[in-house]
């Protein structure tokens, strides 16, 4: 990281970014990048590390790497403009298409409709055709784009998933499709809107949606920003209390090995998830409001937990070219299978994605239990992978996404990222619990908070001339 | 026609030496014999039968004139010559044949004779008229042989041919318009007709000599033929008492004027000749070698025999009229028996086979040698791309001081 | 198309066995010779596998000494390949081999291989012999644009200027814009039966179909050889202008030149009459 320049002859806007996840490392990127005039950054982490849900961590029993948090991008291409797919191009990342999707119910491999058939009869067919042409009639490739932003979707019903799911899909086909998408809902289809659990079922359609990641590792992200950016940056530095200053700056009270430190700052963007915004103390009580509603309105806690083991050989040809599969077990679980993602690996790697309250429940129990309890939901196809595991890592994300981003009724753009304009306009917020809980969401937010501080700054400048 | 020897067919050296032979024997029994006799000579026989052939002669040589040209000018464009160079050496054959002409006539044919417009004036000014032609299509060019033919009957009327030929050869006054009409219409080879010749044989020598086969050999069969066709339609309508040979009444083909038969029936007849030896000599020139070899240093040396024979036969005959001390024509066509004439353009023939086919063997120089170091462009360096036109490079030299 | 359609059958194949199905195979399996354009023949192996309705639970994933078959199958389709040494338009010489959920689907250019379950293998054999098809006539089309681009070179100079040495190879340039004309519109036609996008749901057809395209590049191949087309195409285009404007001119030139004769021989005319009544008077 540079250290901040300071203009000739004139003051350097200071800037803080509460949280070194993606949202605070796209903000700051943008910042530099849409500026007319250099800011002083500085991003506070409580963590040891950057890259928040974007981890890549090494095993120790050899080093192969695998995902401990998102395991994949969105690539919104086929549909419209992915300024993250574009991001990561221009950084030169590598990026390697994921593919899969089959899914196993009562205990048999679903991968198609033929399989479909075969598996449950010729109605099960016909039931997944209808339920699928429903789909695609309450959500536009276009309207899939631009969820999350002020665009309404006039067609998507609305209420809950569970809802859609009773009144759309028989019995058969709603087992086969709550295994389907329970990995990426994070939540039960009651506690989330048609409008998401319907997302979370498009995204399978190459139409909508595809996936991919990045080859090496995802956090090479998150590595490729910290290196490009501008900005100072403090590890392991909490910030516990954010206030406001006579002269109407911000005052953010931080802790660290040093102690506490009280530092001022022109702006504040708020780069948190929800949980992590709970626990800040806001000094003003009109900010303490807006900021209870902002919470209130957007709490709606998902839990991931990933179990991720790594064998002693590639898993091969029953793994197929897939990249992941869809298991019945605990409530429906994305079982990855990651050793595809570095094809001259020697060794195998496996990764189960557990979402949603199987996620929550099971976080408790030590790691081995997790490790034995994930190793007797394999398919029959990977029995011989109990003889091969070398090592286990157990990653716990409890409540760190949004099962039903934006909440029920999703409020404007503008106002769902600065909840106290009125007051404390100087207030950002960044998250991609705004959005649709993914990267591509969290980007989107990040960017909307760069420009806006930059106009800003402009007008500012403009208006000191 | 396409490689640069393969162009110059075997067809074309035979068919032009049987034209200068032709042209000798006749030259020497008409100059020497023919009035010679009581029954008039041969000249006054030449409506005879057995005299056509004689007439052939002139056609066949102007027919490979165009012919010959054409080759020449594909040769140039394959070593990819400019036009403005092709038109110059174009030009300049065209003014040396001319005035060579008018040079020739003063020192053969006496300087009252200098205005006879005979057949060098007549491919002077030929090559003058395919300098500028040659970019006209080839219909064109045969429609342009056509008219000069059609026009030749009335134009011969208009000008009053006969009163030029009362005394059996072109008597013409010295003044601009006799001399202009002789040029154009009633000398020995005036533009009209005799400028069809060269011009048909331009238009239809790659048809006619086509090596690449890309022509049926129907079509030149068919054209002369067809030719053939209408001068005997044109006799026969003649002997029906038509109005189409108005000047001639006593002989449908005259070749002084040229008749319209005549004209038909010789270009036909060339066509047909030509098409013929093509399809035997030029298949099988193994076979045809010793014929070949007799002709080929005859046809290159064309224009030095056409001067040489005259100068052989000619003079003599003015030396001996002014040594009798009477006119220096005095014995014209009157010398000799026509046998004797017979036997000694024979005699010249083969001494002037073996003359320039010895010529040919010790590459001795010639008047055509000459023609060409004085007409022609020297070849230039052949660059990478095989492009040798010199004058594009000394344009390109020139260009800034242009500006 | 079968990749788009759910519940149609799949297309017949082309009929008649192939006498030489190799030693060792299971029992119902065969070699089926299908003809590909433009009339080149296709070899398909059909190896039917265990039956999966004998044991509903067994994982059709791993079907007993499938992977064994595999090997054969895989070796019989490259040496196969090679001998006819059909590869020759930067696909991977080896065989393109693709494992899907409990099938295998081995793909040459002149041969192929399929194995699954028998409710499986006519929808696979269905597939491979329609994407074979696909691929050889992409084939066939590349090969045809890379002779024109060949050409194209030493054609270009009539796409700038045609005169009467040009003119001699009219025909020929003729022939090579026609052939161009149906080159384009060979992969124009092929085009959406190349970029077809991915169905949803997908049908085991449908996902083989893709991995096809995919592991052989053709949406890519395609796309290049329409751009050698487009190329070629705007070459002769413009020589075939330019030899339009050559006859045009070429006409126009004659009509002058026609002119000039008339004017000549009725100057020629006029000017003997002066001068005849000139001198006669």
């Amino acid at each position: 990281m540079t250290n901040s320049n300071r203009n000739a002859g004139g003051c350097l806007v200071r800037i803080a970014i509460v949280g070194g996840g993606p949202g605070g490392l796209f903000t700051a990127w943008h910042l530099n990048e849409l500026c007319d005039r250099p800011v002083d950054l500085t991003i506070f982490e409580a963590a040891d590390r950057l890259g928040g849900k974007l981890h890549t961590p090494t095993f120790s029993a050899a080093p192969v790497r695998y995902e401990a948090g998102a395991a994949e991008f969105y690539d919104y291409s086929p549909v419209g403009d992915d300024p993250l797919l574009e991001l990561i191009r221009s950084f030169g990342l590598p990026t390697v298409g994921l593919g899969g999707g089959q899914v196993q119910v009562a205990g048999r491999p679903i991968a198609n409709l033929d399989d479909l058939q075969e598996a449950f009869g010729p109605g099960a067919r016909r039931d997944l055709i209808d339920f699928d042409t429903w789909a695609h009639g309450a959500i536009t490739p276009r309207e899939f784009f631009e969820s999350g932003s002020d665009y309404t979707a006039s067609a998507t019903p609305a209420g809950r998933f569970d809802g859609a799911l009773a009144g759309q899909a028989s019995p058969t086909i709603r087992t086969y499709l709550e295994a389907m998408i329970h990995s990426d809902l994070a939540t039960p289809p009651a506690a989330t809107s048609v409008a998401y659990g319907l997302q979370n079922y498009l995204m399978n359609d190459p139409a909508y949606m595809r996936l991919y990641c990045i080859a090496g590792g995802n956090e090479q992200l998150i590595t490729a920003l910290a290196t490009r950016i501008s900005a100072t940056v403090r590890l392991a530095t909490p910030v516990e209390r954010v206030a406001t200053t006579p002269d109407g700056r911000w005052r953010l009270t931080t802790r660290s090995v040093e102690g506490c430190c009280d530092q001022d700052f022109d702006a504040v963007v708020l780069s948190l998830p929800v949980e992590a915004l709970k626990r800040l103390t806001f000094a003003d009580p009109d900010l303490t409001a807006a900021m209870r509603q902002h919470i209130t309105h957007h709490d709606h806690p998902a839990h991931y937990l990933r179990i991720t083991l790594l064998l002693d050989q590639p898993l091969g040809r029953a793994a197929g070219d897939d990249g992941y599969l869809m298991l019945e077990a605990f409530g429906g679980c994305c079982l990855y299978l990651e050793s595809g993602r570095e094809p001259d690996a020697s060794q195998g790697v496996l990764g189960w994605l557990l979402g949603g309250e199987a996620a929550a429940a099971l976080a408790d129990r030590t790691d081995d239990e997790l490790v034995a309890s994930a190793l007797d939901t394999l398919p029959a196809a990977f029995a011989a992978v109990r003889g091969q595991v070398l090592e286990a890592r157990v990653h716990r994300w409890t409540a760190a996404v949004s099962g039903l981003p934006g909440g029920w009724q999703p409020l404007s753009v503008d106002h769902r990222h600065r909840p106290a304009g009125a007051t404390h306009p100087g207030l950002f917020v960044v998250g991609d619990y705004l959005y649709d809980s993914t990267i591509n969401g969290v980007l989107d937010s990040a960017e909307h908070v760069a420009g806006w501080l930059a106009a800003d700054l402009i007008d500012a400048s403009r208006e000191t001339r | 026609m396409t490689h640069a020897s393969a162009l110059r067919q075997p067809s074309l050296d035979l068919l032009r030496a049987i034209a200068i032979t032709l042209m000798v024997i006749v030259h020497f029994v008409e100059n020497l014999s023919g009035w010679y006799g009581t029954d008039g000579g041969p000249f006054a026989a030449s409506q005879r039968t057995w005299w056509l052939p004689a007439g052939f002669a002139a056609p066949i040589f102007t027919f490979l004139t165009g012919t010959s040209y054409r080759i020449w000018l594909r040769v140039q464009q394959q070593r990819h010559r400019s036009d403005d160079s092709i038109t110059k050496a174009t030009v300049r054959r065209g003014l040396l044949l001319f005035g060579l002409g008018f040079v020739f006539n003063v020192l053969v044919w006496l300087p009252e004779d200098v205005f006879n417009w005979d057949v060098l004036t007549l491919i002077g000014t030929v090559m003058l008229a395919l300098a500028v032609l040659r970019s006209a299509p080839d219909g064109v060019i045969l429609a342009a042989a056509a008219l000069a033919v059609a026009l030749t009957p009335p134009l011969q009327s208009a000008a009053g041919y006969l009163e030029y030929w009362a005394q059996g050869y072109f008597d013409y006054e010295f003044t601009l318009a006799d001399v202009t009409l002789g040029w154009l219409v009633v000398g020995y080879f005036p533009l009209f007709p005799w400028l069809a010749f060269p011009l048909v044989g331009y238009a239809l020598g790659p048809v006619v000599f086509e090596t690449e086969g890309t022509v049926p050999r129907r079509w030149p069969l068919a054209i002369g033929g067809g030719l053939i066709v209408a001068a005997v339609a044109v006799i026969a309508a003649w002997q029906a008492g038509s109005f189409l040979t108005p000047l001639t009444p006593l002989s449908p083909w005259t070749m002084f004027p040229p008749s319209l038969a005549y004209l038909l029936g010789t270009i036909g007849g060339v066509v047909v000749a030509g098409t013929a030896a093509h399809a035997t000599i030029d298949r099988d020139p193994d076979r045809w070698q010793w014929l070949i070899n007799w002709a080929t240093p005859l046809s290159r040396h064309a224009l030095s025999v056409y001067l040489l024979h005259h100068i052989v036969h000619v003079w003599p005959l003015w030396a001996y009229g002014a040594a009798t001390g009477a006119d220096p024509t005095a014995h014209w066509q009157i010398a000799l028996h026509p046998s004797t004439s017979l036997g000694l353009a024979i005699a010249f023939m083969a001494a002037a086979s073996l003359l320039f086919h010895w010529m040919e063997s010790r590459r001795v120089a010639s008047v055509e040698t000459l023609m060409r170091w004085l007409c022609d462009e020297p070849a230039a360096p052949r660059s990478s791309r095989g492009q040798s036109d010199q004058s594009r490079g000394s344009k390109a030299v020139r260009q800034p001081e242009d500006r | 198309m079968i990749a788009r359609d759910h519940d149609q059958p799949h297309a017949a194949d082309a009929l008649g066995p192939h006498p030489e199905v190799p030693g060792g195979l299971p029992a119902g399996s065969m070699v089926r010779r299908l003809t590909l354009p433009p009339g080149r023949p296709f070899d398909l192996l059909v190896i039917p596998t265990a039956d999966p309705t004998a044991d509903p639970t067994a994982d059709k994933a791993q079907p007993t000494n499938q992977a064994a078959l595999a090997e054969q199958a895989q070796r019989w389709v490259r040496a196969a390949a090679e001998s006819v040494a059909a590869s020759s338009t930067g696909i991977a010489a080896a065989p393109v081999a693709i494992p899907l959920y409990g099938c295998y689907v081995i793909w040459a250019p002149s041969h192929g291989a399929v194995l699954g379950s028998p409710t499986r293998i006519e929808q696979l054999a269905g597939t491979l012999g329609e994407f074979a098809a696909r691929e050889a006539e992409l084939r066939d089309l590349e090969g045809r644009g890379d002779k024109l681009l060949a050409t194209v070179e030493s054609d270009a100079p009539a796409a700038f200027e045609f005169d009467d040495r040009t003119q001699a190879i009219r025909s020929r340039l003729a022939a090579r814009f026609l052939e161009a004309v149906a080159v384009r519109r060979g992969l124009a036609s092929l085009g959406p039966a190349v970029h077809v996008p991915p169905i949803h749901p997908p049908t085991l057809a449908s996902q083989l179909a893709e991995r096809l395209r995919d592991r052989t590049r053709l949406a890519e191949r395609h796309e290049l050889a329409s751009d050698r087309a487009d190329f070629s195409f705007q070459v002769y285009e413009a020589c075939g202008q330019r030899a339009a404007e050559f006859g045009i001119a070429r006409r126009q030139l004659g009509l002058e030149w026609a002119i000039v004769v008339i004017l000549v021989a009725q100057l020629t005319l006029m000017l003997v009459e002066m001068l005849r009544f000139g001198s006669s008077t």
